[in-house]
């Protein structure tokens, strides 16, 4: 059977869509949610799709992906607290419109634009296709090993950690992931002696403890819900109509998502943020923006949400994630046995368009699910932390255990939990540690490649064309700090300029 | 200098904030993964085979830039301050990470859902939940919800004892 038809066979079947349905509304749930967000969501639902075929576990977690960015901003709409970091700019203009009541036609402004922008993305990777695939034939050992480097810089570069941080997160990550037995003769490495770790450092319980241990002790200080109140809501239909009345922001806010979610590390609230400043500079009434201009919302939500197709291009092409959300795709796919790179398109190429059917049918359930479901979803955010810290807590312990029947994995767990609560209260880059973790086989079986390639002498790669371009794309990444400065010095001399 | 003494708090007022990198707890975690990168470079020397060439050059970047890291550290600190204090964690987040750990601990002798009946409503208790009746129907709720989630679809045994 074709590909092609065979992933549409899959996604329309009464499983594909329940999946479909039941992974958004997961995600809605886990976006709506302040304090959970989309990557502790899709970590506790991993364990769940390890029985299901690899095309059902894309299919939910590509829902909770979709259900996650678009919820994100109910919160931050209806009591100014943004479910996730992408979400943030949209307090600005949506929170504005819910103090006039009219919280509903900022969530419909936000569901049309989010479906949109989905639609946009989905529709971007399908073009992509071919020339990726060309991209991952090409792609040697030395060009995965440079592009993983690359990859690793930009993250570090683009969080406000600092770079000493970022890459002590992205080594120690590595590092770990070197622990069990070796890829090269299968000898234990790092064991300390200890018989449970000869199988590695398990993935799955990594990031639960990494994500939902830390964020439940965390949030655990507080004693009381999110909020106790919520604003208005008002028409949806006229939020609809909205939307569409700003379709020129929509196209704007998708393309720059695009564009954005192609770098790693560069994730939504980049996208969403140029977004909003592109707008309000392009508005004939600039002076509305920040008191409930509609463009403030539907520029950012489209680029919220085209982001998910584009970052998913380094992520399926080269099995380098952009942001956390798409490691923990990439993780996923890697526990069901499915490698990310030239294999993908080649072999795995129903898995590939079952991803891809999955972000369109994202946009559909956006608009249809999404919208209906806004009013009990902001209801959500005044469930009491103290109810919610235990029940997280359980669903998390037993999943570790459903995933593998292993109950040192829970430990396993709770050391991650420790070292996830460390990085968060010390600001070192969780996303780089994660990178790390997941991307260090990969990288040391390249590395081992290259080395051999080479004979040792590693800079001979340099002479290849697309190292030497992706090694001067690191260098330039590397120099950001310097760039902002020089950019930040030109503006002020063209500023002191005008005004003189 | 003026004479003034500027005092460095580990934890800031506002919990939710970042802990400074020269905090104790900052200056200790940058020390431990030092320690642990100088541990998995040790370990990775008296690897014989190409299997060791790799963790190799990773701990030494790990050692070199966490040792940077608390270095930086120290000097910052000795430059800021003499007076300091330490806060540990707040007391709710001691507990929850105590309790949590006594649950998994529980759990592996007695079973996860017998375990879960005393972690979920005690922790709603202590944290200051004080509504007896929905502490009651929550527990209930959540046990039938994660017997039927894990028990019956995914095979998981939530009340059998010795996992």
């Amino acid at each position: 059977m074709n590909p092609v038809w065979e992933a549409i066979t899959i996604l329309f079947s009464f499983n594909g869509l329940l999946f479909a349905t039941i992974g958004f509304i997961i995600g809605c749930i886990g976006g709506a949610m302040v304090g959970i967000g989309g990557a502790l969501t899709t970590a506790l639902v991993i364990p769940f799709t390890l029985s299901m075929t690899p095309a059902d576990a894309m299919i939910i977690l590509i829902g909770i992906y979709s259900g996650v960015s678009y919820a994100g901003s109910i919160p931050s709409i209806l009591i100014n607290t943004p479910g996730a970091p992408s979400s943030a700019v949209v307090t600005l203009d949506g929170y504005a419109m819910a103090k006039r009541g009219e919280g509903a036609t900022a969530i419909a402004i936000s569901a049309t634009a989010s479906a949109i922008g989905a639609l946009f993305g989905g529709v971007c990777l399908i073009i992509a296709l071919p020339f990726l695939q060309y991209l991952a034939k090409v792609f040697g050992s030395p060009e995965f090993l440079l592009f993983g480097m690359f990859g690793l810089a930009s993250i570090v570069a683009a969080s406000d950690a600092g770079y000493l941080k970022g890459f002590t997160a992205g080594i120690l990550g590595a590092l770990l992931a070197t622990v069990g037995a070796s890829l090269l003769d299968a000898n234990p490495r790092f064991t300390f002696g200890i018989s449970e770790l000869i199988d590695g450092i398990d993935l799955v319980s990594t990031m639960i403890g990494l994500f939902a241990f830390s964020e439940m002790v965390r949030l655990s200080r507080n004693p009381h819900a999110i909020t106790d109140t919520l604003a208005g809501l008002g028409g949806m239909w006229r939020g609809i109509r909205l939307a569409l009345a700003e379709w020129k922001a929509i196209v704007r806010g998708s393309g720059l998502g695009i564009l954005v979610g192609f770098v790693p590390g560069e994730g939504g609230t980049v996208a969403t943020f140029m977004s909003y400043i592109t707008e309000k500079q392009l508005a004939k009434d600039p002076e509305r923006f920040g008191k409930g201009h509609p463009a403030g919302i539907a520029g950012p939500e489209a680029a919220n949400n085209s982001v998910i197709g584009g970052s998913l291009v380094p992520t399926l092409s080269f099995g380098i994630p952009g942001s956390v959300s798409t490691a923990l795709l990439l993780t996923a796919l890697m526990l069901h046995g499915i490698r990310p790179g030239p294999n993908l398109f080649t072999q795995d190429v129903v898995i590939l368009y079952t991803i891809i059917g999955s972000i369109l049918f994202g946009g559909v359930l956006t608009m249809i699910v999404g919208l209906s479901l806004s009013r009990p979803l902001a209801l959500l955010t005044i469930i009491p932390i103290p109810v919610l810290v235990p029940l997280v807590c359980v669903i998390s312990v037993v999943g570790i255990y459903a995933a593998s029947f292993n109950y040192s994995h829970i430990y396993m767990a709770l050391a991650a939990g420790v070292l996830g609560y460390a990085f968060m209260r010390l600001r070192y880059p969780i996303v780089a540690f994660l990178l790390g973790f997941i991307v260090g086989p990969l990288a040391e079986e390249n590395f081992m490649r290259t080395w051999q390639l080479t004979q040792g002498h590693l800079w001979e790669v340099l002479f290849r064309p697309i190292c030497a371009v992706l090694f001067i794309m690191t260098l330039l990444v590397l120099l950001r700090p310097l760039w902002k400065f020089l950019i930040q010095t030109r503006l002020k001399r063209v500023t002191n300029g005008h005004s003189a | 200098m003026n004479g003034q003494v500027e005092q460095v708090h580990d934890v800031p007022e506002d919990d939710e904030s970042p802990a400074s990198d020269t905090s104790i707890g900052g200056i200790g975690f940058a020390a431990l993964v030092t320690i642990a990168g100088i541990v998995f470079l040790i370990q990775s020397l008296q690897i014989q085979s190409q299997a060791g060439i790799w963790p190799r050059i990773l701990a030494i970047a790990l050692v070199l830039l966490a040792g940077a890291q608390t270095i930086s550290a120290v000097v910052q600190r000795l430059k800021q301050a003499s007076l300091r204090s330490f806060e540990v964690p707040s007391s709710r987040r001691l507990f929850t990470a105590a309790w949590l750990l006594a649950y998994c601990a529980a759990a592996q002798w007695v079973g996860f859902g017998v375990a879960m009946l005393a972690f979920v409503p005690v922790y709603m208790v202590v944290m200051g939940y004080r509504r007896p009746l929905w502490i009651l129907l929550i527990t209930a709720g959540f046990a039938v919800g994660i017997t039927f989630v894990f028990d019956t679809v995914a095979n998981v045994p939530v009340w059998s004892s010795r996992l």
